[in-house]
């Protein structure tokens, strides 16, 4: 891994406006991202792991120029992707890819494959016509899909299908990292192993870096090298994936590791539910996201907003009580 | 489980579409009962015929969709069996939200937008007799408790709209259960939900059968969601119960090559040691499920199975007993070959 990310994301806010209602009462705006920030390195897999509503889609908007932060910044390369001009948004959305949760939803109904797959190579005015072909057909083979594919549409496939045929479209520009936004929710547990299969063995033959955006963690347990643990806009640990798993530090990772059925661990008594209360969002504007569900908080939680700290060379935690994890430091 | 007589019993059920495409049979010939107090979890991949089960005991097939052949004997303690294959409108519509209750995926989609959500508790009751319109209302604020949301007598006031998905899913369980039903079917009610409001509904779930000893079925395509939350698992396929039994027997020695695959596809299954680098690719499953309007003579997971011989192409397995003292039973002509420690 090079001393240097990839992509870099700073302090990033989103906040969205309400518009006013018909009544000219002003609903509340929405904070979705609240100083998001966290590094992907070339090569890597990041896991963006959030339950929904917790802002990972707006990251991932952030992360290829289709949403516009309120604060803060996204850099690749160290160059601030807000600020490209000239041919350089271009360049940058070749270097970048997105592909989505609802295939069917993300693929034009009225192309056939052979121009969804080709349309990024079109429009970058990548290569000759002839040229173009052969490499549609060496883009559906890499994401296991014949050259019978070519000629039809998209409604015609299954599926998992669909998602190759996304990623095939992400892939034919020649980027260098890919923002999946739950790439395998709305897949049947067969199909997502098979698409989860094919992002892992990507990164291997192209040395692609990822985003992988899941509300799944044991999806992101297998599939990625480091996680982003996120809660209500905001980043509450950063960590590898196999520290994080036998030593998570922060009492919502505790919570959702100790929740994920099938990852409970044998010695980790029940939970207690979480009281009703807590299913309402805390003031935002104070204190720690997590406060009305964590079995740490103390009185300092509800008005001091814990920053993300440096808590061992490779772990990031915002929690105002280290002594929490700190033996495990 | 007590030796009462079941709540429900499924015999021989063979649900047709009538479509374009020629006749889907969507369910073929399944068999099963639920015990009062008893968790069932039935679970298959999408299209394996779950819903379309549980719409025919409450009666809700679409109308191109039709009962076959078979029986779904519905018997509430205390009262007359009834055939819910052939019973007249009538009854069954005394039946749906009074002795079978129900819990859909999307609350949002069910609730009345334009009506608090006391007043649609209350309804319920109304209309299946239970009580007056005032008596409702009271009763309506019980129910929000006993389905955990705080400070109920302020919460009959809300709205749907007011409410998080994980609230909106409890006042949908409050509906259900409102006429004390005997059998509660729960179809995908935590899939949209988050694992830590999921893990509070089936809290909620289990503290209702103990405490009222209703009998519930719960569908749901997440295997590692049932083992610890159910009682027994019954497996579909491509419209036919593949595999059933005690829940911890299916999860760790399944009988049946396709509940095994399935198993050795989660992620969860695969995560090695921290350290020990990047684990080995995900096991995955050959092919996809048969079209349902052209069934393939034999076993209809023969054309995807690692294991399949000449016979599972032409003979037709039924379900038989791998393990009678707990009740495991396959529908693979093969189980035998299947080491029992598969899967654990
Ligand atoms: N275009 C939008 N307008 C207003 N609010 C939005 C918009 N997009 C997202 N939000 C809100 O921002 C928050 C984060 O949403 P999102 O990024 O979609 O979360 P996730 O992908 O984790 O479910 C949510 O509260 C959502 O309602
Ligand atoms: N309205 C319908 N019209 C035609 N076929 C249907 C309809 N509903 C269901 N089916 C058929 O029944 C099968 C089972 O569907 P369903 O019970 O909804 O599956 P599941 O709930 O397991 O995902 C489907 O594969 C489909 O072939
Ligand atoms: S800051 Fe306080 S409330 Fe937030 S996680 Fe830490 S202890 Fe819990
Ligand atoms: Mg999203
Ligand atoms: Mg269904």
């Amino acid at each position: 891994m090079s001393a240097f990310p990839l992509l870099s994301v700073r302090d990033l806010g989103v906040t969205f406006h309400a518009p006013r209602t018909l009544l000219g009462r002003r609903a509340r705006n929405v904070q979705a991202l609240d100083k998001i920030s966290f590094d992907i390195h070339a090569g890597e897999i990041v896991g963006i792991l959030g339950e929904s509503g917790s802002g990972k889609t707006t990251v991932g908007r952030c992360m290829v120029r289709l949403q516009q932060p309120t604060t803060g910044h996204v850099s690749f390369e160290g160059r601030d992707i807000q600020a490209l001009s000239g041919a350089d948004p271009g360049w940058y959305c070749r270097q970048v890819q997105m592909i989505f949760q609802d295939p069917a939803a993300s693929l034009n109904p009225r192309l056939r494959v052979r121009d969804i797959v080709a349309e990024g190579l079109d429009i970058h005015r990548i290569g000759t016509r002839e040229s173009r072909r052969e490499a549609v057909i060496d883009l559906l083979a890499s994401v296991g899909l014949g050259a019978d594919a070519l000629m039809r549409f998209a409604h015609e496939f299954s599926g998992g299908q669909r998602q190759r045929i996304g990623i095939a479209r992400a892939l034919a520009v020649g980027p260098r990292l890919i923002v999946a936004d739950e790439p395998v929710s709305a897949l049947d547990v067969s199909v997502q192993a098979k698409v989860i299969n094919l992002l892992r063995g990507l990164r291997e033959r192209l040395g692609l870096a990822m985003a992988f955006i899941s509300h799944d963690l044991p999806a992101v347990m297998f599939l990625c090298d480091r996680v982003v643990i996120m809660y209500l806009g905001r980043v509450m640990e950063i960590a590898p994936t196999g520290a994080f798993r036998t030593q998570p530090f922060h009492p919502y990772s505790r919570t959702l590791l100790a929740l994920a059925p099938g990852l409970r661990h044998g010695g980790e008594g029940r939970i207690p539910p979480t009281p009703d209360h807590a299913t309402a969002a805390p003031d935002l504007h104070h204190g720690c996201a997590f406060r009305n569900r964590c079995p740490h908080a103390v009185a300092a939680c509800a008005t001091v907003v814990p920053p993300l700290q440096q808590v061992t060379p490779q772990r990031w935690v915002a929690c105002l009580r280290p002594e929490i994890f700190h033996d495990a430091c | 489980m007590a030796a009462s007589c079941p709540a429900l019993v499924v015999e021989g059920l063979n649900i047709h579409f009538h479509t374009r495409r020629g006749v889907v049979h969507a369910v073929d010939d399944v068999t099963f009962d639920i015990a009062p107090g008893e968790i069932v979890a039935l679970v298959g991949e999408s299209g394996s015929g779950k819903s379309v089960t549980s719409l025919s005991i409450m009666g809700l097939l679409p109308r191109i969709g039709h009962i076959a052949g078979g029986r779904l004997v519905f018997q509430p303690a205390g009262h007359a069996p009834v055939d819910l294959a052939t019973a007249p409108e009538k009854v069954l519509r005394k039946i749906r939200g009074g002795g079978i209750g129900m819990i859909f995926q999307e609350p949002m989609t069910s609730l009345n937008p334009a009506m608090t959500v006391g007043e649609q508790i209350a309804e319920a009751l109304v209309l299946h007799h239970q009580a007056d319109r005032r008596a409702a209302l009271a009763r309506a604020a019980d129910l929000l408790a006993a389905v955990g949301i705080a400070r109920p007598r302020e919460r009959v006031g809300s709205y749907p709209h007011q409410m998080s998905g994980g609230m909106r899913q409890r006042v949908m369980i409050a509906i259900a259960i409102a006429c004390r039903p005997a059998l509660l079917i729960a179809d995908e009610p935590t899939t949209a939900l988050d694992v830590t409001t999921q893990a509070q509904i089936l809290e909620i779930l289990q503290r209702l059968r103990r405490d009222t000893g209703m009998a519930i079925l719960f569908i749901t395509h997440n295997l590692s969601l049932v083992e610890a939350f159910a009682d027994r698992i019954m497996v579909m396929y491509a419209g036919q119960v593949v595999e059933c039994g005690n829940a911890r027997d299916v999860m760790t020695a399944p009988r049946h090559p396709y509940t095994k695959a399935l198993l050795d596809c989660l992620p969860v299954r695969h995560l090695g040691r921290p350290g020990d680098g990047a684990p080995p690719e995900l096991p995955t499953i050959p092919g996809h499920p048969p079209d349902l309007a052209h069934r393939p003579a034999g076993c209809a997971y023969a054309m995807r199975c690692d294991r399949a011989h000449d016979a599972c192409r032409t003979g037709h397995p039924d379900l038989q007993m791998a393990d009678a003292a707990h009740g495991h039973a396959t529908r693979c002509i093969a189980w035998r070959e299947m080491s029992v420690a598969a899967g654990a």
